[in-house]
């Protein structure tokens, strides 16, 4: 007997969320493709050398990444909205009508990247091809779509939670959705001195990932906690607001950790030191609240993939965030660290540890309710493979991190310390033997990655399939009684 | 305004940096499973924990020759890696009933 996965399951909200999963599957996948093309030409500079460039591979590695964790997000959302506001979605066909503008839009995107790799840098290509800024290199005209997008998205949210119940997730996200759409437009503006063009570059970046995305985080998880454990909704709520007061609190100003070194004003040394120093702080406190909801409560967990990957979120999100970050935050010491693979480790870990690790907790739960509410809990038939493409993911990009932090503190000697940032020393750093060594152990440790993520994938497809038990189904709590 | 850290510093710093982080954790662990157990013993670990956190936050700061200004930044690190765990628990308390 089989189960197969049937949208029969799903409510309106919840068939819009799959197909976005299921394109964040696919470039998650292409995300690890670029990265071991752009690993092995550090190795071998002439592999694809004038066919695919290093700069184009890093940069459609990088910008897969923030595209398929941004699909992973509004899927998650779409999720939720229907549950969290008890009504149906205010404007479904226009959300399906997003979705399919927006992958059109990236699949051109990525194409143009592809076929143009080098050309001049002007109206024209800012416009049509690239606009240069790392993350988000998109050109202009997919920028305006991707507003008109998120638009929708954003309308979709709101107008839904007007309509139907509000809740306290409802208002954290609503507001956190206007801050991370406004935010996008700091990256779209042109000027021709390159230190305001990072300034407002670093908006985009920073403060998203050490901000916005991490409240968006939060109400991911504040939903998941009541859903996947039966957390009492006043519990994660006001926990919310917490988190948003700290992560505000020393996040917004931790932008100045990014203004050290590229002719901002001086005073950004004190500031970006003093307040990202304390940016681990809310993630010490996440620590606090999870013990005080695992223990407190008797918890009932119904999906086993899907709370490991969310301690391996909490776990991730400390390591990567936290301790990587803190480790290079203070500009005594990011002096000499700046730029180097030290930053790659960090962003690698941090990426991973905060944000692919969530996305994927939800997978999991989305394909519980695509398989008709499956059993995911004790004794699952094939539990085996979720367990090891969690296993093989994390040792692969812990791996990597480790060989690019070794990579990154000899850099940071010879070339910044000892070499004088010269422009010979910056090649005696990258042909030291430390670094070469590191690089072929991230090779090895990418091979790891892929094998997990072929394993994750597998899993996703057919987790649940052989299945005959059905989960237990839990109570939760209504957003506002009678609302 | 800054004065970088020395060369023959960088490993300990990164070392003294990893450890404020981790003993805040070992303290923020501690300190709720002591809650959460009525823990006796819990709590002197996280005292301890704490201990280590102050050292290593003046370790670091020698390291990275925190003088001046920077000292608040010690003075802000103990006391918001410190206070934060107790405050949460008890606002955890506070919302559950
Ligand atoms: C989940 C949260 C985080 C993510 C995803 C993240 C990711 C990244 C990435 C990808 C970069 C490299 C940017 C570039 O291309 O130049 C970066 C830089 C940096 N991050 Fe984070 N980060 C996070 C949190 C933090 C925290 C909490 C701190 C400090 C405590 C921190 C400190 C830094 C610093 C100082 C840099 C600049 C490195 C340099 O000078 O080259 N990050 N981060
Ligand atoms: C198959 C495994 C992977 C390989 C071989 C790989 C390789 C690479 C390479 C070669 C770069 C360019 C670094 C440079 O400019 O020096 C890079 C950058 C980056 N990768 Fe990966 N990567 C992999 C997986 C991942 C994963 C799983 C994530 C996160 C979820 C990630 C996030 C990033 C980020 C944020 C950057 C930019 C870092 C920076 O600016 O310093 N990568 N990667
Ligand atoms: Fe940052």
């Amino acid at each position: 007997m089989s189960r197969p996965l049937d949208s029969r399951h799903l409510n309106g909200g919840q068939k819009l969320a799959v197909k976005y999963f299921i394109v964040a599957v696919i470039l998650f996948f292409a995300q690890l493709v670029f990265g071991m093309l752009a690993g092995v030409q550090y190795l071998h500079p002439d592999f694809l050398h004038g066919v695919l460039d290093f700069n184009v591979n890093r940069m459609v590695h990088i910008n897969a990444m923030i595209v398929w964790m941004l699909y992973g997000f509004i899927g998650s959302v779409y999720w939720f909205l229907e549950e969290e506001s008890g009504r149906e979605i205010v404007g479904l066909k226009l959300g399906n009508w997003g979705f399919w503008v927006l992958t059109a839009a990236v699949t051109v995107v990525v194409a143009v990247y592809l076929l143009v790799q080098t050309g001049p840098g002007n109206d024209f290509t800012r416009w049509f091809i690239n606009e240069g800024r790392e993350y988000i290199e998109a050109p202009r005209w997919a920028d305006i779509g991707i507003v008109v997008v998120m638009l929708i998205f954003f309308y979709n949210v709101a107008a839904t939670f007007i309509k139907g119940r509000w809740s306290g997730i409802a208002g954290v996200l609503t507001l956190d959705l206007v801050a991370l759409a406004g935010l996008y437009l700091a990256g779209m503006f042109y000027v021709t001195n390159i230190s305001i063009d990072q300034y407002w570059w670093w908006w985009v970046i920073h403060l998203w990932v050490e901000a916005t995305w991490e409240v968006l985080v939060g109400c991911i998880m504040a939903w998941t906690l009541m859903h996947l454990l039966g957390v009492r909704r006043k519990i994660v709520e006001t926990w919310l607001y917490i988190e948003v007061a700290l992560m505000f609190g020393s996040g917004i100003l931790g932008l100045g950790h990014h203004y050290f070194w590229i002719g901002s004003p001086e005073y950004w040394l004190a500031i970006g030191g003093f307040f990202s120093a304390l940016e681990p702080i809310p993630l010490v406190a996440m620590v606090v609240h999870s013990i005080y909801d695992s223990g407190v409560h008797k918890l009932r967990n119904r999906n086993h993939p899907a709370l490991a990957w969310v301690i391996a979120h909490a776990f991730g999100n400390f390591l990567g965030a936290g301790v990587w970050g803190f480790m290079h935050t203070l500009p005594q010491i990011n002096l000499y660290t700046h730029g180097t693979q030290w930053t790659t480790s960090h962003g690698h870990l941090a990426f991973y540890g905060a944000y692919a690790t969530i996305n994927i907790a939800f997978f999991y739960l989305a394909v519980q309710q695509w398989r008709g509410n499956v059993w995911m809990g004790a004794n699952l038939v094939g539990a085996w493979r979720w367990k090891w493409a969690l296993t093989l993911l994390s040792v692969g990009v812990m791996g990597m991190t480790m060989a690019l932090l070794i990579a990154g503190y000899e850099q940071s000697f010879i070339e910044r310390a000892v070499g004088g940032s010269s422009w010979s020393a910056y090649f005696a750093a990258q042909t030291h033997p430390w670094f070469m060594e590191s690089m072929a152990w991230r090779m090895v440790f990418g091979w790891i990655t892929i094998a997990g993520f072929v394993l994750l994938a597998w899993d996703l497809l057919v987790i649940g399939k052989h299945e005959t038990r059905e989960a237990e189904t839990l109570v939760e709590e209504p957003a506002l009684v009678g609302g | 305004m800054i004065e970088p850290v020395a060369l023959e510093h960088f490993f300990f710093f990164f070392f003294a940096a990893a450890l404020v982080i981790f003993a805040a954790l070992a303290y923020a662990l501690s300190y709720s499973f002591s809650r959460l157990y009525r823990n006796k013993t819990l709590l002197y670990v996280a005292g301890l924990a704490y201990g280590v956190l102050i050292l290593a936050v003046f370790w670091l700061s020698w390291l990275a020759n925190l003088h001046g200004f920077w000292y608040a930044l010690v003075g802000m690190m103990l006391f918001g890696y410190g206070v934060a765990p107790i405050l949460i628990w008890r606002l955890s308390v506070a919302t559950h009933d």
